[in-house]
């Protein structure tokens, strides 16, 4: 699921860290951030401005359960 | 913090690059995911406007901002560091060790300073600058930590020299005179002026014996006794006494094979420590004119003068960077 824009990002990083199983954020570069692992984490924090980036990517959850936990912050399909 | 009504706030200082975490780190880290292009570059514009700084630094900051607050004052054991920045979990959460690669450079670089000390060369320029203290976390104290690595190496020094010739009777009494100095230190920046200096005067121990590979034993013997006892009260007569030489003999022999009498060979060395002393301590010029047994204030600034060309307050103010002493044998 595509990424609405992100106010918060710490807001966003606290419910993935929530999540039950992996979440990875594939972008169009070919980037595939494990949003539980603190570099990827720093890594999502340097682009967080970058809206085309942000807008171009899709967060992929490993357990479907997870999309309800990040709702708030996911562009339903 | 604490408010006044009961309320919390929380001061965050940072963010920093820790030294012991070298941005080279990231980037290997960076390699090893295949992050494209664009994202590595995001990410580097945005580390380059980190600062990095040493854990002790980041303590002092917060020792200075909970007494802005509190007007209490709080010692570095009181102000520990998380584990959570010391140990770095691969993505297969297995636990690696403290950065190896710290380790390796100060020893590839005191290995270096060692070589150079052993062979009475001096390093390049600017080789002198200590690359950083391994912090060492699981020690509450890092100036302690600072301490003991330095003299871990004033002991290396020592041994070097004597194993370049400097006789071991004087290495091991400047060892333990700069162990004595060495625990009087009280800052980081101090610890640093001293790292230089001792290095320094075991440097010139080492040129020094070199140079005086061709005097004979008596005169080898008064010059290595003045060099250890510099800070004593000295005499002909001690000086003789102690070699076993009677004073007309030795004070002839040491004229004719180093073209200079005993006692100007002694202002010489007295100089030498004087010029460390300003450099590396706050002392009273007062004070390290009687510490060196030099009578009196004027007769410290004419001797200081006549060998270096500036007196002590300026040498003192110009950081030490005018002409060295008269060439020595």
């Amino acid at each position: 699921m595509k990424l609405k824009q992100l106010d918060q990002y710490i807001d966003f990083i606290e419910a993935v860290r929530r999540c039950q199983a992996d979440v990875t954020f594939c972008s169009e570069e070919g980037d595939r951030l494990n949003l539980k692992s603190m570099l990827s984490q720093f890594l999502f924090a340097s682009v967080c401005g970058d809206r085309s980036y942000l807008r171009g990517g899709t967060v992929v959850c490993q357990s479907e359960a997870d999309y309800d936990r990040l709702s708030a912050y996911l562009e339903q399909e | 913090m604490h408010l006044q009504d009961g309320g919390r706030f929380l001061v965050v200082l940072g963010p920093a690059y820790l030294k012991n975490t070298p941005v080279e780190h990231s980037l290997q880290a960076l390699d090893r995911q295949g992050i494209s292009q664009h994202l590595r570059r995001q990410y580097l514009n945005v580390l380059g406007d980190v600062p990095v700084l040493s854990f002790e630094m980041l303590r002092q900051y917060a020792c200075i901002l909970h007494y802005t607050c509190y007007q209490e004052t709080v010692t570095p054991v009181t102000t520990e560091p998380t584990t959570a920045h010391v140990r770095a979990k691969h993505e297969d959460k297995t636990e690696i060790p403290a950065d190896r690669n710290d380790y390796e450079r100060m020893a590839a670089y005191e290995g270096m300073l060692l070589r150079h000390l052993g062979e009475g060369t001096t390093p390049q320029e600017g080789a002198n600058r200590y690359p950083g203290e391994l912090q060492n976390f699981e020690l509450n104290d890092s100036l302690r930590q600072i301490k003991n690595n330095l003299l871990i190496f004033t002991g290396l020094c020592a041994r070097t020299a004597a194993q370049s010739g400097v006789p071991v009777y004087t290495a091991k009494s400047t060892e333990i005179e700069w162990i004595r100095r060495i625990e009087e230190v009280s800052s980081f920046s101090e610890a640093q002026k001293i790292r230089s200096s001792m290095y320094n005067a075991f440097l010139r121990q080492v040129q020094q014996s070199r140079d005086s590979a061709g005097l004979s034993k008596a005169v080898r013997d008064c010059r290595s006794y003045i060099q250890t006892n510099y800070m004593n009260e000295l005499s002909l007569e001690k000086i003789a006494r102690h070699c076993g030489y009677a004073e007309y003999y030795l004070s002839r022999k040491f004229a004719k094979e180093t073209g200079m009498k005993i006692g100007e060979y002694i202002h010489i060395v007295r100089i030498d420590a004087a010029k460390i002393l300003l450099l590396s301590t706050s002392r009273e010029i007062q004070e390290i004119s009687d510490s060196l047994h030099f009578g009196n204030r004027s007769h410290f600034d004419r001797v200081f003068r006549q060998l270096t060309g500036v007196s002590p307050a300026a040498f003192r103010a110009q950081g030490g960077t005018i002409p060295k002493t008269k060439e020595r044998l």
